[in-house]
C-alpha cells in the first residue's frame, strides 16, 4: 500500500516521496479515588506523505481520505518556499532494534484491574488517600517507504502507570513508564504515598544554597533550557547556545552525554528514525566537550555530512523533527546517600512546577518547589514546599558539585504513547548555583 | 445500521449513551526567519462512543467508521466489569444546529493568500531593527464540526470557525538574547485577519524584544504588584478557574470544596466563565451536547458556582453549566473553562499606579502551572517594571510570580475598569483546547516574586 502511494506521487511528477503509516491502539483504565470508573479503548490510523519537487517539500496527512492525499501534498509542496538545497530522504537503512513486549498481547481486563489494585495496596501502607490511578498501554505499528528504496516496518509497545495521592490538602503524583511490562505498582504506591504525607507537613522555609536535584527535576530543567541547543536546526538558525562551540568545552569535564538510538529496551529505541534513517549511538558531549549536534537528513545535507538518525516523528500527523533518542548522562561513583551526606545546609528538590517556562535562549529558569527536603549536616531534616528556585542551567553544568552513579529514566509522560518525551536517563546532581526565595 | 438505531440498542443495556462524530478541516502555516517551515492542511474525521453503566464510563474512539458496530460492542464489554451504583443522568432536551457567523470562511481563502500574510508578518518583524535576529510566525485556522446524539433522543450539531495568529521576535545584543511574543485568536472568519493592523501588531513585538535586552533581572522577594489585563486574566484562570472545575470534587482535589457562599477573596473580585463570541474559547454546545452557559464563579469575593458536566452536576446536585469539553473525537470530555475573566472594577489604571510608592508592574503572560488541590500556583510574566513613587521606572525580565491562591485573592485591593480578553490554549490531561482569559488591571499586595 505504501509503495503504491509513493509510485502514485512519482507518477504525478514529484522528484521524491515518503509515506509514513501508523496504526495505534490504546487501552486505558483510570480510577476516581479508589474505584475503577473510566475505561477507554481507542484506535486510530493514518498516513503522512512528504513529497519533494526541486527545492520544495510538502506534507499532508489523512486518517481515511487516501485518494486526496497525494494531490494535497503536491499542492502544499508547490506553495512552499524553496529551501536552500534540494532536500533528500535516506536511501540506505540498517534497522536498529525494536522493543515489543508480547506480554501486553495477553493482558486481560482483570490483569489491568489487578495492576491498579496493587498500586492501591502499596499506597494503603502509607495512609495517603488515592486521588487517581491510571494504567494505560499502547500498541503502535508503523511503516515507512520512500522513493529511494527504503521500506521498513516496526511495532512497539509502551505503558504508563500514574498515581496521584493526597494527605489532607496536599497532593503528590508520579509516574512509571516503560516499553516493557516492567512496572512496579506497589513501589509507586508506597513512594507517592510517602511524598504526599511529607507534602502535607511541608513548610515554606528558606534553606541553604546546596541544592540536590532529583533526576526527573533535572530532566525538566534540562529539556527546556539546554537540550534544544543540541538540535542542528536550531544551530543553523542561530538559535543555539552552542553555535561555534563544536569541539570546544561547554560543560565541566565531568559531564558526558550520550545519545543512543540503539539502547537495549530504551524508551526511544526504534528500528528506524522518523525519516527511515539508521539509528545510532554517539557522544553529544564527551568530558565537557561538545562532540556533535543532532541531525536529520536536511540539516546534515547543509553541512555535507550524514544524518545522525535524530529525526523523530510524534505520529502520522506530524513531520519528523530533530530530537534526542535515548539521552544518557554518565554518573560518577557516588550513591544518592553520599550526595546528601556532603550537603551541610541545603535542599533536596523532589518535584517542581513550571520547568516549561524556562528560557532556552539564555538557559535561565525560575520555578516553584512543589516538594523538597531540607538537608542539614548531611541528613534530611524536614519537608519544604512553595519556595521559588532560580538559576542558569549552563552555569550549573559548568560547575556541578556532585553527580550520582545511579540514574533514572526521566521526562514527562505526556504523549508517551507515541515517541513521547521520556527518553533521558539522568543521575542525581547537586549545585550551589540556585537561588532560593521565600 | 443508522446511529439512532445503534444508540437505542445500546441504551437498552446501559444507563446512558452518547455518540459524537467529528470532522476537522484546517490550515497551519509557520514561517521562521523567512523560511516556510510548515504548511499543513489537516483534514480528519472520527467518532467516539461514550457509555455509562453502573457508575463506570466506557469510552471507545476510532477513525474507522466502517467498524462502528464492533466498537459499540467493545464499549459494552469494557463496562461489564462494573459493579458500582447506577447514576441517573438528568439531561434536558436540546436539539438544534449551531454555527458561528463569519463573513469569510477560512477554507474559502487560498493557501497562497495565507502564506503571503505570514510572509508579510515575518518581514515586518525582522526589518524593524538589525538587532532582531530571528522571527517566528504561525497562522492557524480551522472549522470543527461535531454531531452528538444520545439516549435521551437529543441531537445537536455545531460548527465553529476559528482563526489564530502568533508572532515572536528574538533580539540579540552582545551575549544577551531576549524574546517577545503576541497572539491573536478569535471565533471569527478570515475577515478578522484582514482587518488586523499588521504593522502595529508586529512592531509592538519587535520593539518589546529590544526593550527586554536592556531589562534588569527581576528582584526576588515579596512585593506589591499591579498585573496587567493579560496577566490578571491568566492568574484568575490558573489560580481560581481550575479549582472551580467540578471534576475536582470527584477526586477531592480542589480548595473550594464545601466553600460555596463563602468569602474567598476581596469583595472587589467578580469572576465569570462565559463562552462569549467571538472570543477564542467560545462554543454553543459542549461535547455532551449541553448548552454553554454563563456562570458566575465568584461574586464580589464570594464563591458561588462550580463549572460542571453531566456527571458532576448529577452527583453533587449542582447546576449544569455546559462545561464538558474535549479536544477531539478521540478524547473524553472533561470539565473545562471557556472564557474566564475578572469583571470590571471602578479604578482607572492610572489611579492604581499613582497610588503606589514601591512595587512591581507585571505585564503579559508567558506560561503557568497550578496545583488545584493545594491551591498553589506559579506563572511567568512576559516582562515587568519597577514602580517607584507612582511611576514605571525600570524594565524587568524573567519575572515569576507564585503563591497560595486564597491568600492572593484576599490581597487584591484595586480592580480597574479596562477589561480586555486574550486568546490561549489550556492544557489538562494532555488536551490543549482553545480558551480565553480576561481581566482589567488589578493590584495585589505582598506577592512572592522569584528572581535572581
Amino acid at each position: 500500500m505504501l509503495e503504491k502511494i509513493v509510485k502514485q506521487a512519482l507518477k504525478k511528477g514529484v522528484d521524491k516521496a515518503e509515506v509514513f503509516y501508523q496504526s495505534s491502539k490504546n487501552f486505558s483504565y483510570s480510577t476516581v479515588k479508589d474505584k475503577l470508573e473510566k475505561i477507554s479503548s481507542s484506535f486510530e490510523q493514518g498516513f503522512g506523505l512528504r513529497v519533494i519537487i526541486g527545492k520544495k517539500i510538502g506534507f499532508a496527512y489523512t486518517t481515511n481520505k487516501i485518494e486526496k492525499l497525494v494531490s494535497s501534498a503536491i499542492k502544499i509542496c508547490k506553495n512552499s518556499k524553496p529551501l536552500e538545497l534540494k532536500p533528500v530522504f535516506p536511501s540506505k537503512l540498517k534497522p536498529g532494534k525494536t522493543v515489543f513486549d508480547k506480554r501486553f498481547l495477553n493482558l486481560s481486563e482483570k490483569d489491568c484491574h489487578e495492576t491498579i489494585k496493587r498500586t492501591l495496596n502499596g499506597l494503603k501502607k502509607t495512609k495517603a488517600r488515592p486521588v487517581e490511578v491510571s494504567f494505560s498501554y499502547t500498541f503502535n505499528h508503523f511503516s515507512i517507504a520512500n522513493s529511494e528504496g527504503i521500506n521498513c516496518k516496526d511495532s512497539s509497545t509502551s505503558v504508563i502507570l500514574s498515581l496521584e495521592a493526597k494527605v489532607e490538602n496536599s497532593t503528590f503524583s508520579d509516574f512509571q513508564y516503560s516499553r516493557n511490562l516492567d512496572i512496579q505498582p506497589e513501589k509507586l504506591g508506597e513512594e507517592v504515598g510517602m511524598h504526599a504525607k511529607d507534602s502535607s507537613k511541608a513548610k515554606m522555609i528558606r534553606t541553604g544554597k546546596e541544592i540536590l536535584l532529583y533526576p526527573k527535576v533535572f530532566s525538566g530543567l534540562l529539556t527546556f533550557t539546554i537540550l534544544p541547543s543540541f538540535f542542528a536546526d536550531n544551530v543553523q538558525k542561530h538559535q543555539s547556545l552552542f553555535e561555534d562551540k563544536l569541539n570546544k568545552k561547554i560543560f565541566s569535564k565531568r559531564i558526558t552525554l550520550v545519545d543512543d538510538g540503539l539502547m537495549h529496551d530504551g524508551f526511544r529505541t526504534f528500528r528506524f528514525d522518523g525519516e527511515g534513517a539508521t539509528p545510532s549511538k554517539k557522544f553529544v558531549v564527551k568530558e565537557g566537550t561538545l562532540k556533535t549536534f543532532l541531525y536529520d537528513c536536511y540539516t546534515a545535507l547543509k553541512e555535507g555530512r550524514d544524518t545522525t538518525g535524530n529525526a523523530l516523528r510524534k505520529n502520522f500527523r506530524n513531520v519528523p523533527s530533530i530530537s534526542h533518542t535515548n539521552l544518557l548522562m554518565k554518573g560518577e561513583n557516588y550513591s544518592f546517600e553520599n550526595l546528601v551526606e556532603q550537603i551541610k545546609d541545603g535542599l533536596y528538590v523532589r518535584s517542581i512546577l513550571g520547568a516549561f517556562l524556562s528560557n532556552p535562549t539564555t538557559a535561565d529558569f525560575s520555578v516553584k518547589l512543589d516538594l523538597g527536603y531540607e538537608i542539614k549536616n548531611g541528613g534530611i531534616v524536614r519537608p519544604v514546599k512553595n519556595v521559588m528556585l532560580a538559576g542558569n542551567m549552563l552555569k550549573i553544568l559548568e560547575r556541578p558539585l556532585m553527580i550520582s552513579k545511579e540514574t533514572l529514566l526521566a521526562g514527562s509522560p505526556a504523549d508517551a504513547s507515541t515517541y513521547g518525551t521520556p527518553g533521558q536517563i539522568l543521575p542525581w546532581i547537586s549545585t550551589d548555583l540556585i537561588k532560593v526565595s521565600i | 445500521m443508522d446511529l439512532d438505531t445503534l444508540v437505542k440498542k445500546l441504551s437498552e443495556k446501559v444507563d446512558y449513551v452518547e455518540i459524537r462524530q467529528e470532522s476537522y478541516d484546517g490550515n497551519f502555516i509557520q514561517m521562521r526567519n523567512g523560511e516556510l517551515v510548515k504548511v499543513q492542511m489537516p483534514k480528519e474525521s472520527g467518532y467516539c462512543i461514550r457509555i455509562l453503566s453502573n457508575g463506570v464510563w466506557g469510552f471507545v474512539s476510532s477513525t474507522d467508521f466502517a467498524k462502528i458496530k464492533a466498537m459499540a460492542k467493545k464499549a459494552l464489554n469494557i463496562v461489564k466489569i462494573s459493579q458500582g451504583k447506577k447514576i441517573e443522568i438528568n439531561k434536558q432536551s436540546i436539539s438544534g444546529k449551531f454555527k458561528n457567523k463569519v463573513k469569510i470562511k477560512p477554507q474559502d481563502v487560498s493557501i497562497e493568500e495565507k502564506i503571503r500574510f505570514v510572509e508579510a508578518s515575518d518581514k515586518l518583524l525582522r526589518n524593524f531593527d538589525k538587532r532582531i535576529k530571528s522571527s517566528n510566525v504561525v497562522y492557524v485556522d480551522g472549522s470543527r464540526k461535531k454531531n452528538i446524539i444520545d439516549s435521551f433522543g437529543n441531537e445537536v450539531e455545531e460548527t465553529i470557525y476559528r482563526v489564530r495568529f502568533l508572532v515572536s521576535a528574538r533580539a540579540k545584543q552582545g551575549n544577551i538574547i531576549q524574546e517577545s511574543f503576541k497572539t491573536y485568536g478569535k471565533c471569527l472568519g478570515y475577515e478578522t485577519i484582514q482587518k488586523l493592523d499588521l504593522e502595529n501588531f508586529c512592531n509592538k513585538v519587535s520593539s518589546e524584544a529590544l526593550k527586554l535586552l536592556k531589562a534588569m533581572p527581576a528582584p526576588a522577594g515579596r512585593f506589591d504588584i499591579i498585573a496587567d489585563q493579560e496577566l490578571a486574566g491568566v492568574f484568575i484562570h490558573e489560580a481560581v478557574g481550575h479549582a472551580c472545575e467540578a471534576d475536582n470534587l470527584l477526586y477531592d482535589t480542589t480548595i473550594l470544596k464545601n466553600k460555596i457562599n463563602e468569602k474567598i477573596g476581596s469583595e472587589l473580585l467578580t469572576v465569570i466563565d462565559e463562552p462569549r463570541f467571538p472570543e477564542f474559547g467560545a462554543y454553543y454546545v459542549d461535547e455532551e451536547g449541553m448548552k454553554a452557559e454563563k456562570t458566575v464563579l465568584i461574586d464580589q469575593g464570594i464563591f458561588k458556582n462550580f463549572m460542571t458536566d453531566l456527571e458532576t452536576s448529577t452527583k453533587f446536585g449542582l447546576p449544569l453549566t455546559g462545561n464538558a469539553r474535549a479536544l477531539s473525537y478521540d478524547n473524553e470530555p472533561l470539565v473545562r473553562m471557556s472564557c474566564t475573566y475578572i469583571d470590571n472594577g471602578s479604578w482607572t489604571f492610572e489611579e492604581i499606579l499613582e497610588d503606589m510608592k514601591n512595587g512591581i508592574y507585571l505585564a503579559g503572560f508567558k506560561g503557568g502551572q497550578v496545583n488545584p488541590a493545594e491551591g498553589t500556583f506559579l506563572f511567568t510574566a512576559k516582562s515587568g517594571s519597577l514602580i517607584k513613587n507612582g511611576e514605571l521606572v525600570k524594565k524587568l525580565k524573567d519575572v515569576s510570580i507564585g503563591g497560595v491562591t486564597l491568600k492572593v485573592l484576599k490581597n487584591v485591593d484595586a480592580v480597574a475598569n479596562d477589561l480586555q480578553f486574550k486568546d490561549g490554549l489550556c492544557g489538562k490531561d494532555s488536551q490543549n483546547i482553545p480558551n480565553t482569559t480576561g481581566g482589567p488591571h488589578i493590584r495585589v499586595r505582598n506577592v512572592l516574586i522569584g528572581g535572581r
